[in-house]
């Protein structure tokens, strides 16, 4: 009879032994998957501090070259500083024979110049940038951008130039009609430049008029950049950070901009 | 939570089964009930539900981790973590006053001269080539602007001669190079490729027209010219084959302020 019950007993358990390893394995599971969230959160948050101190390392040898370095904290002379690099910056670009893009955070203006003169005036109506640039020392930004920046890769939501292909007709009965642009077709306008100083300079349309299209582009470049992220902190090392400024400007002058600057245009930007 | 509740659960299904075998030990059948078949179902489907939850829970995290907490994490104010370059910084700090707010000043205001020397004296015309639109400046005055039209950026292709014409406006800085009072236009080939036409000898009169151009022409050079147009209501649209057009009131302004040799910058 005892016999009996004790093999009748054994079904359940074994399926209170399975409930229990079921226990550890989630517990295992989720403690595992809490420590890499974690892990990569702590590196996503050191990868910009390991890129202040870069930029830090990076001054400071060069300033040792020339003879010393002087850290400031008078603001008055600080922004006197700032607009010292941006003229000097502007009158490099000045030199040049094409459409160069200068953007002032302190006016809150991006204008396009040709040879020193103004040719198209943007007016910013927001301006987002990573923390550090105003954790770094500002010199560090100062002589950053005391020279203009060249552009190196971008990426648009729109197309930076649309060729129409037409096929000579044989004789005048084939002469095919005047095709009249469509001006109507409004695209979304996001572009994001990639400088060659390891900077991003994005401009985004002002208003919600495309903000679905526009949300989906920054996300997909943003899944992307997080997938590199977390293939490269396998390695157990910190990553690379590139710090940005995003701007919204009307979405007609980023079209413009971008149709209107060459491929590796120079940059210049007022902190 | 969800542990505790399959906890609960299994224990309660052990619990029910052992009794079942209790009672009904004594007719030596083993006969599972109604009642069991159900609670069986209502875990399956309870097992089920937390596994689905927790695969859409696990998809909503990391789309939630990739998209939003490492950019998030990324933009948490720095502080210094590493080799202390930031504090040698500190340590080095001189007195504001060794940077001289008279020099500086002195700089920016020549500088700024410089840059302002950069604007032509004479009349200079901007235009505009995405939105075909044009500006003329005298100095820092604005003296008229309105809507012009630039090149199509159509690519005419001839099958049979295996070429092709690009019609766009260039961009950058160009100089007026001559000025003239009723021009006559000197059709290119492609003028009569584009119509079909057989392409007629460099000096035949079908080449020769008088009314396409309109009152003035300003000539910037390889072909491109500022001109007028019978086409006034594609102003303000891309449609020409490379040239600037403009309507009659405003060409005229251009071209009584414009100079031989003065400036036009196209962006």
């Amino acid at each position: 009879m005892n016999s009996q019950k004790t093999e009748q007993e054994k079904p359940g358990k074994t399926r209170k032994k399975n409930v229990r390893g079921w226990i550890y394995f989630k517990v295992v599971f989720f403690t595992l998957a809490f420590a890499m969230v974690v892990y990569s959160l702590v590196m996503s948050y050191l990868a910009p501090v390991k890129k202040i101190e870069a930029l830090t390392k990076a001054m400071l040898i060069s300033e040792n070259d020339q003879g010393g370095f002087t850290s400031i904290s008078d603001t008055g002379i600080l922004n006197l500083l700032k607009e010292e690099a941006y003229l000097k910056s502007r009158l490099a670009m000045a030199a040049q024979d094409s459409v160069c893009l200068n953007v002032n955070l302190h006016s809150n203006l991006v204008t396009l110049e040709i040879q020193g003169i103004t040719v198209h005036v943007s007016k910013i109506s927001k301006v987002r940038k990573s923390r550090l640039i105003d954790n770094v020392d500002p010199q560090i930004m100062i002589r950053r951008f005391s020279v203009p920046q060249n552009i190196d890769s971008v990426e648009a939501t729109f197309p930076k130039l649309v060729f129409t292909h037409k096929e000579a007709p044989a004789d005048t009965n084939q002469q095919s009609q005047l095709v009249i642009p469509d001006t109507a077709t409004i695209e979304p306008a996001y572009l994001k430049m990639f400088l060659n100083d390891d900077f991003i300079l994005t401009f985004r349309e002002t208003g919600d008029l495309h903000k679905k299209e526009l949300n989906k582009f920054v996300r997909e470049r943003q899944w992307d950049y997080s997938v590199n992220f977390l293939k490269s902190i396998t390695e157990f090392k910190v990553p690379d950070y590139t710090p940005w400024i995003e701007i919204e400007i009307p979405a007609r002058d980023i079209r413009t901009i971008y149709r209107s600057i060459p491929y590796k245009a120079l940059v210049t930007v007022r902190i | 939570m969800a542990n505790k509740l399959i906890m609960d659960e299994s224990e309660i299904s052990s619990q029910e089964e052992s009794s079942n075998t209790d009672s009904t030990a004594g007719y030596g059948v083993n006969k599972p009930t109604t009642k069991n078949n159900s609670s069986g179902a209502g875990r399956i489907l309870w097992i089920l539900t937390q596994w689905v939850g927790f695969f859409a829970f696990s998809i909503m995290f990391v789309f939630a981790f990739m998209l939003y907490l490492i950019p998030f994490a990324q933009n948490i104010k720095p502080i210094s973590l590493f080799s202390g370059s930031q504090t040698v910084l500190l340590h080095n700090s001189i007195a504001n006053d060794q940077v001289s707010t008279n020099d500086l000043l002195k700089n920016i205001e020549g500088l700024r001269k410089n840059l302002v020397s950069k604007t032509p004296k004479n009349a200079y015309l901007i235009i505009n080539t995405s939105e075909n639109k044009f500006q003329l400046w005298k100095g820092d005055t604005q003296i008229r602007k309105g809507l012009c039209s630039t090149g199509s950026y159509t690519i005419l292709k001839k099958s049979d001669a295996d070429k092709q014409w690009v019609f766009k406006t260039p961009r950058g800085v160009f100089k007026i190079k001559r000025k003239t009072q009723s021009p006559v236009w000197v059709k290119p080939d492609w003028a009569f490729i584009e119509e079909g036409l057989p392409v007629p000898s460099p000096r035949d009169p079908s080449r020769y027209d008088d009314a396409t151009l309109g009152d003035y022409s300003l000539s910037l050079g390889d072909g491109y010219m500022i001109h007028g147009t019978l086409y006034k209501r594609f102003l303000g649209m891309p449609v020409t084959h490379g040239c600037v057009r403009m309507g009659d009131e405003d060409l005229e302004v251009v071209f009584n302020n414009m100079a031989i040799s003065g400036k036009v910058f196209i962006y």
